[in-house]
């Protein structure tokens, strides 16, 4: 049997179905004469089970995947391949982590700028520098003066 | 009322700061339009936190503006330089980009900024004229029709799952199960909470939109380290003058191009999931195989830039009109204002228009003004929209990823949301990157939200036969976090605002509990409307016998069995879709009735014969007097069969059936009218039309009269599309307005549309198998035996019709 890319992704829907069924049974039944807060999650789940057998059935009837010749091969090759990818998941869950001490202005600033050097290089820096500075600056002004949005300020910086 | 409405929605747009609004929105929609990669929905969804301290219908119309802009903003990119900026003009490169290489750019232009005008308008007309309607049979709702919605919506957006539809329907599933995560208002219970407050919170809306639309397609567009930091095309200056004159003049000449584009727009907007990205595309296609030189076509024929741009501007009426008159967003952009009218606390569903009457007349004003605004924009900034192209897309997802974070804070002042946000998008691009529709995934989202939630009758549910009327089936469906999931009516309840608690109904034989108050005067909706009794099995109390009609699953199923072989005659022999249905129908239930379930099938299953040729204008240059006659008569035998007996109606169908196949099996053919026709036409269309609002068929004697015409095969053809297409229409129109259509009547119809479209494909497979000649004898014979049956049991035989 020859597996292939949506044969793995059928098994990992198949399994997290079962893991929340088996969830779904810690759902606590408050017996008010109504129907269990838990039967239509199960309901879902269910149907998901179903749907994912399907999927993996098609898989396997597939058969394995044709090759792509740019597909990465390695780790490093993995890397280089997503690496924009990885750096856009990498700096926004790390602004996101950095808020509550720079706030969202500073924490904006450094993100837009982070993001564009990451992604851009860092040759142009200036320039990324400024962009980062009147679209995050310019975002923070309209929400905090214009729609009265009050933004998260830091902890260590006060803004 | 309608003028103090209208004046009322007219001073909501008309101040200069909403039209100031609606300029600048229009103008992001221009550009995100012009941007490849940078999608409508995701410049709507990102304008969406701006709108949160505007009034609503200012926001609305704001957000209408960036609509309307997007859609027609990728033609700039597409015609100039090649790049469609968006899906939705993807078929307009294939004869703007040669048209404007043949040194022709500013004709070009033209043709598709005057074109997605029209069609905006035009669908912007259509709005207006059926979002009422829709709605008025949307107040009938019952149960069960609410069970036909959700599942119409799931299927049809799982079914728009593109090359996969398990991954589509799994997308879907997954999108139903993200909205059980978190605590139960029905009972405060937490599900799937994993002792997380964050999960107990449950997941934004808003913020998981974004996260899934915008934050996923950003990432695939930068994953390329290479194109991310390339300019997106090298177009320089830009020195063209858009030929307004020209242009208009072109299209005035096809005219059937236009206005057969925007009603496959509208209809394609209508569907849930679908929109303009697939409208474009059959349009392009349709104008293709009705033109007399389809050879020209990707050669830089004005045709090919007509069609795409009318139809992916009309699109946005058509998913706008199921959105204000029923609640269920079309598309992804009408989901986006479905989210924009709940920041509001405003529910739309059926009683939408009632309730909140100027806020519609504003949407319906806005979207005239932003196509107006849109025209005069494109026409005079097209040099920035065509230099926006130069930006790289790495510097604008940074941007953007900035702008979604700020915008997703604003939506609660929760960090909570902007974690939802990340965790969507990873979820998102995942779902992307294997394949499975991302816009699938939140499926029946509008559907769902029309299901009532009946907090107290539950307890007193006395279990009935009626899977229908089953309080589990109910629950299901109408689970506050479930398939209505987040939506209007379980957060008006939520909130408090106006619930009236139902009492069962006294009469109610299923006991399902369903919400009149005793004294039989209508409810309440949670939503503050005015809601019909619901009873949804017959009740000695029920004083509109259609409205309390039950729908039994054997009823149900021999509809379904039904369209298919009339669908499956109609494929084989290219005639008697009709003739069989009824005849079918009406030996189980009144013909008023089985008129009505035919309507919705009738009318679709024409559309595509009727549009499918060149013949269109000739056709139309021909039949009109008869058309027009047909319509006349239909009215009037519409009034006459609303107050007969359903006994005399199928005598006269049975007559009609019997002398329909004795001429086809044994009468020889019919001399042409010649000079005649001038005034035979008129004659015949309105004596046809009559018996055709009386019995629903139309064969005695318009049918035969059309085949005196001696048309041509492939004319004759689309003359019948033609016809029955304005007929069928007329028809429907005329049963409503004589509330002769009942929503449970409609439900029945939409069942019987996949059946007819099946049956057709199975007869056109089977045609070869045996000679048609036999085919068309077995069927008259058929006939004749169903129509003599019909005559007798209706004169006396067994006591008259059910």
């Amino acid at each position: 049997m020859t597996l292939n890319r949506d044969t793995f992704v059928a098994i990992f829907l198949l399994l997290t179905c079962g893991g929340l069924m088996m969830a779904s049974f810690e759902i606590r039944e408050p017996n008010y004469g109504q129907l269990s807060p838990a039967a239509w999650p199960r309901l879902i789940v269910g149907v998901l089970a179903f749907l994912s057998l399907l999927y993996l059935i098609q898989s396997l009837r597939q058969g394995a995947d044709a090759v792509d010749p740019e597909a990465p091969k390695g780790i490093a090759a993995f890397f280089a391949y997503w690496r924009n990818v990885i750096w856009c998941f990498v700096l926004f869950g790390g602004y996101l982590l950095a808020i509550p001490y720079v706030g969202m202005l500073i924490g904006g600033v450094i993100f837009v700028f982070a993001l564009l050097t990451a992604l851009g290089g860092v040759r142009a820096s200036l320039l990324h520098a400024a962009i980062a500075v009147i679209s995050v600056g310019g975002m923070w002004a309209v929400f905090t003066f214009a729609l009265e949005v009050i933004l998260p300020t830091g902890r260590w910086t006060g803004i | 009322m309608v003028w103090d409405n209208l004046a009322l929605a007219f001073a909501e747009i008309g101040n200069l700061q909403t039209i100031l609004l609606m300029i600048v929105g229009v103008g992001v929609g221009l550009l995100a339009g012009s941007i490849p990669g940078f999608t409508i929905a995701m410049a709507v969804v990102l304008t969406l936190p701006f709108t949160f301290s505007m009034p609503p219908a200012q926001g609305l119309a704001t957000m209408i503006s960036v609509l309307v802009g997007g859609l027609s903003g990728g033609l700039m990119s597409g015609i100039l330089t090649g790049i469609p900026g968006t899906p939705s003009s993807v078929a307009t490169t294939f004869d703007g980009f040669p048209m404007a290489r043949q040194g022709e750019p500013g004709f070009a232009l033209g043709l598709g900024v005057w074109s997605s005008f029209c069609g905006g308008m035009i669908s912007a007309v259509m709005l207006v004229l059926f979002a009422p309607q829709l709605a008025r049979i949307g107040l009938e709702f019952q149960p069960w029709d609410f069970f036909m919605l959700v599942i119409f919506a799931l299927t049809v957006t799982a079914s728009l799952a593109g090359e996969n539809l398990i991954k589509g329907l799994i997308a879907g599933a997954l999108g139903l199960l993200v909205r059980t995560v978190g605590e139960d208002e029905a009972v405060g219970v937490g599900r799937f909470d994993f002792g997380s407050d964050y999960l107990l919170a449950g997941f934004d809306f808003i913020a998981v939109l974004i996260g899934l639309f915008a934050f996923s397609q950003l990432l695939s567009d930068v994953r390329d380290p290479v194109k991310a930091r390339t300019a997106l095309t090298d177009q320089g200056e830009v020195r063209i003058r858009i030929e307004h004159g020209r242009a208009i003049r072109e299209l005035l000449r096809r005219w059937v191009v236009v206005i057969r584009s925007a009603l496959i727009g509208m209809f394609t907007g209508i569907l849930p999931g679908a929109g303009g990205s697939i409208a474009n595309i059959l349009a392009y296609d349709q104008a293709k195989k009705a033109s007399n030189s389809p050879e020209t076509f990707g050669k830089g024929n004005p045709e090919g830039i007509i069609a795409p741009e009318t139809s992916n501007n009309a699109v946005e009426g058509g998913a706008l009109t199921p959105l204000i008159s029923l609640g269920i967003p079309g598309d992804v952009t009408a989901a986006i204002m479905l989210g924009a009218l709940l920041i509001h606390d405003i529910v739309p569903g059926p009683t939408f228009i009632q309730e909140e009457p100027v806020l519609v007349y504003s949407i319906f004003i806005a979207f005239f003004c932003a196509n107006f605004i849109m025209l005069g924009m494109q026409s005079g900034m097209l040099r920035v929209f065509v230099l926006v192209t130069r930006i790289r897309m790495y510097m604008l997802a940074a941007v953007i990823l900035g702008f979604a974070s700020i915008g997703v804070f604003a939506l609660n002042n929760s960090a909570d949301d902007l974690w939802t946000l990340f965790w969507f998008g990873l979820l998102g691009f995942a779902m992307r990157q294997f394949g499975f529709p991302a816009g699938a995934h939140d499926p029946g989202r509008g559907a769902g939200q029309h299901c009532r939630v009946e907090p107290q009758p539950r307890a007193g549910h006395r279990h009935g036969s009626d899977p229908v009327c089953h309080p589990a089936l109910g629950d299901v469906l109408c689970d506050r976090r479930g398939l209505l999931g987040h939506l209007p009516l379980v957060s008006g309840a939520a909130s408090g605002r106006r619930v009236v608690d139902p009492v069962l109904c006294p009469g109610d034989a299923c006991g399902c509990g369903s919400a009149a108050q005793p004294d039989g005067r209508d409810l309440p909706s949670r939503s503050g409307g005015r809601r019909r009794r619901g009873c949804a099995v017959p009740d000695v109390s029920c004083t509109e016998a259609n409205a309390c009609m039950s729908i039994d699953p054997g009823v149900a199923a021999l509809v379904v069995a039904t369209f298919f072989v009339g669908g499956f005659v109609k494929g084989a022999i290219g005639l008697g879709l009709p003739v069989v249905v009824l005849a079918t129908l009406a030996l189980i239930m009144p013909l008023r009735e089985a008129m009505a379930v035919f309507l919705i099938p009738g009318v679709l299953s024409n559309v595509w014969q009727a549009t499918n040729g060149p013949y269109l204008p000739v056709v139309l240059r021909r039949l009109w007097p008869m058309l027009t006659a047909a319509i006349i008569g239909i009215v009037l035998g519409v009034a006459v069969m609303a107050g007969l007996k359903s006994e005399i109606m199928a005598t006269v169908l049975g007559v009609m059936l019997c002398l329909y196949a004795v001429y086809a099996l044994f009468a020889p053919r019919l001399p042409e009218p010649g000079r005649s026709e001038v005034w035979m036409s008129p004659v015949m269309g309105a004596t046809g039309g009559v018996f055709f609002g009386m019995a629903g068929i139309y064969i005695v004697p318009g049918l035969l009269y059309l085949e005196t015409l001696r048309m041509p095969r492939d004319q004759f053809v689309q003359a019948l599309g033609v016809t029955f297409l304005v007929i069928s229409t007329t028809l429907a129109l005329a049963m409503t307005g004589y509330r002769l259509v009942t929503w449970d009547l409609a439900s029945l119809s939409l069942l019987g549309l996949a059946p007819v479209f099946a049956g057709i494909w199975a007869g056109r497979r089977c045609r070869n198998l045996i000679s048609e000649a036999f085919y068309r004898k077995l069927f008259f014979i058929a006939l004749l035996i169903t129509g003599i049956y019909m005559v007798v049991r209706t004169t006396g035989g067994s006591g008259g019709m059910a």
